[in-house]
């Protein structure tokens, strides 16, 4: 199948002129000015395959929002092949963006003094998308985020949370085969969130959509990817299966057991006791030295276990484990 | 255009304003120039009787209204407030967009401004209403100008992509447009040679020959040859601002907003 993006090193280097502070310092720029090389992306390349939803990570100022502006044509990167459902984004741009949806959870993106229900009207008419295609796509995305009231408010009124939905279904209402999400759940609250996460997933099972989304909620990404993509310091560090970054870097697990017996003998190799009570023992597993199996069978086999919970260290903790090791 | 004329009625307040406040504005000049007549003792000054002089200004106020444009400071402020992006990311020039909205807002002034201005200068100062060539012709002037004058304010708008702040430069712009169109006093106040040289600007056609279209200042066959000059400053500001647009865009993107 032919990917949807093809993105071959990517270079971006910024030009900013640096300042000291002052007045002085403020006349002097204006006749030498001290010009700072940034090199933002220094040479990514990766591809991804429709309907995918790919998961682009990374601490601040990794480089994300910049692939994301190079890949929706707002941007010249400085060198580097970018192709893009078969445009080249920044020079095909008129064209190229009919395809595409954008959100940008930290800007603003509807006409502020009028209600939402206008720009979704105004962007019927920019995209050329017929009334049925529009009534139809309208409905469900009003009907799953539930912005049935929300959306006919003057936006300035609205919070935060309201405003990311309504920016959604603005960026999806012309069905885009493509869509960026850039931290596309900031300010949405929990039930949101989850709600938010299925319309994706959703959306993407329906129409085949492709999501790229940038975020630091690891849970989001837990919920929506299959692939994740870590970028720091303008590189790629990691490509690959969010299942085999789990497997790579766990080598933990946190097993959980509540007893009826209250004295509590326990002694097996590769476990650490963390904390014993009465009737709770909560034990670190290192799984290069024994498996889960033993440690199972050997809990159930000597005592009388009421429960036992067996924990993954939270993805969180491994993406840390990975920005620090780079 | 929808959108631009929806957020006009959120603002409707501004046109209620200017439902008062222009027909007061007319009132003003009216007597300023009762006075000015009645000092010189002069039936003519500069080729314009006294109740042609009202009627220069009741059309310069709608010609003014018609043409408005503030696509100059909504650039700036795209730029400065980062939603340049959002327009980019939709299917059309951005001039194009820009121009609709300004359709949009000015649509509405046709309403609630121009319209009960235009009945308020008929009924109160006896402005006499064209014959049908020169309402016509006038209309098609006026269309022209605002294509004119929007084009003139994109121009200074795009020169935000290169300075953070262009308030000074808009504002010379402003004092610049409003003189040279003839929006101030008609430009037949100035010095011949001072007229020769506006003649071969774009800015009298924004204001000034509109105007004496309406008024029946020139003959059948003048009217075309200014409507077609108009067309011609219209096209090649068109190809110029496109030119400016490449580059800014390359500005832009290059730097990364």
């Amino acid at each position: 199948m032919q990917p949807v993006i093809v993105v071959k090193n990517l270079k971006k280097t910024y030009k900013t002129h640096e300042r000291e502070p002052g007045l002085i310092n403020a006349v002097k720029s204006l006749f030498h000015r001290k010009y700072e090389y940034k090199e933002a992306l220094k040479g990514i390349s990766f591809e991804v395959e429709e309907g995918e939803i790919l998961g682009l990570i990374g601490p601040n100022g990794a480089g994300k929002s910049t692939a994301i502006k190079a890949l929706s044509g707002v941007l010249f990167p400085s060198s580097g092949e970018v192709k893009v459902l078969d445009f080249i984004p920044w020079k095909d741009r008129i064209k190229y963006v009919k395809h595409i949806g954008v959100v940008f959870g930290q800007k603003e993106q509807l006409w502020w003094d009028i209600p939402a229900i206008d720009t979704f009207y105004l962007h019927k008419d920019l995209f050329e998308i017929n009334d049925k295609d529009f009534e139809e796509k309208l409905k469900h995305m009003v009907k799953i985020l539930q912005i049935e009231d929300i959306m006919k408010t003057p936006v300035r009124d609205l919070s935060l949370g309201e405003r990311m939905k309504c920016k959604i279904v603005a960026a999806l209402i012309h069905n885009p085969k493509l869509v960026f999400l850039d931290e596309p759940t900031i300010g949405l609250d929990i039930i949101s969130k989850e709600r938010f996460v299925d319309f994706v997933k959703d959306v993407n099972k329906k129409y085949n959509t492709t999501f790229i989304v940038t975020t630091h909620d690891m849970q989001d990404i837990e919920r929506l990817c299959k692939r994740i993509i870590i970028i720091n310091h303008g590189e790629i560090i990691y490509d690959g299966y969010l299942e085999h970054v789990r497997k790579k870097y766990l080598k933990k697990k946190v097993i959980d057991v509540k007893l009826e017996d209250d004295k509590i003998d326990f002694k097996m190799e590769g476990c650490k006791i963390l904390q014993k009570t009465k009737y709770e023992i909560k034990i670190e597993l290192d799984l290069e030295k024994n498996s889960i199996k033993n440690l199972v069978n050997y809990l159930l086999s000597n005592f009388n276990i009421v429960d036992i919970t067996v924990q993954d260290p939270s993805i969180e903790e491994i993406i840390k484990i990975i920005y620090k090791n780079v | 255009m929808r959108v631009g004329f929806k957020e006009a009625i959120a603002y409707r307040f501004h046109f209620y304003a200017n439902l008062i406040t222009s027909p007061l504005q007319l009132l003003i000049y009216y007597f300023l120039w009762k006075a000015i007549f009645s000092y010189s003792g002069q039936d003519i000054i500069s080729g314009f009787t006294f109740s042609a002089m009202i009627g220069y200004y009741a059309i310069n106020m709608i010609v003014g209204f018609f043409t408005w444009s503030d696509v100059d400071s909504w650039i700036e402020g795209a730029i400065r407030e980062g939603h340049l992006m959002n327009n980019l990311l939709k299917p059309f020039k951005i001039i194009y967009l820009y121009f609709f909205h300004v359709l949009g807002v000015n649509s509405l002034s046709i309403i609630l401004e121009i319209i009960p201005l235009f009945l308020f200068a008929v009924i109160a100062f006896d402005v006499k209403i064209s014959s049908l060539f020169y309402l016509i012709s006038f209309v098609i002037s006026m269309i022209l100008a605002l294509l004119l004058n929007f084009l003139i304010s994109y121009l200074v708008g795009m020169t935000a992509f290169w300075f953070n702040r262009i308030n000074g430069i808009r504002r010379v712009k402003r004092t610049v447009v409003v003189f040279l169109s003839g929006g101030m006093i008609p430009l037949t106040f100035f010095p011949e040679i001072f007229q020769k040289v506006f003649s071969y600007l774009p800015f009298q056609y924004i204001r000034f020959i509109p105007i004496n279209v309406y008024l029946g200042k020139y003959e059948y066959a003048k009217v075309f040859a200014l409507i077609g000059i108009q067309i011609l400053w219209i096209l090649g500001l068109y190809l110029f601002a496109e030119l400016i647009w490449n580059k800014a865009f390359k500005k832009f993107a290059g730097a990364g907003a």
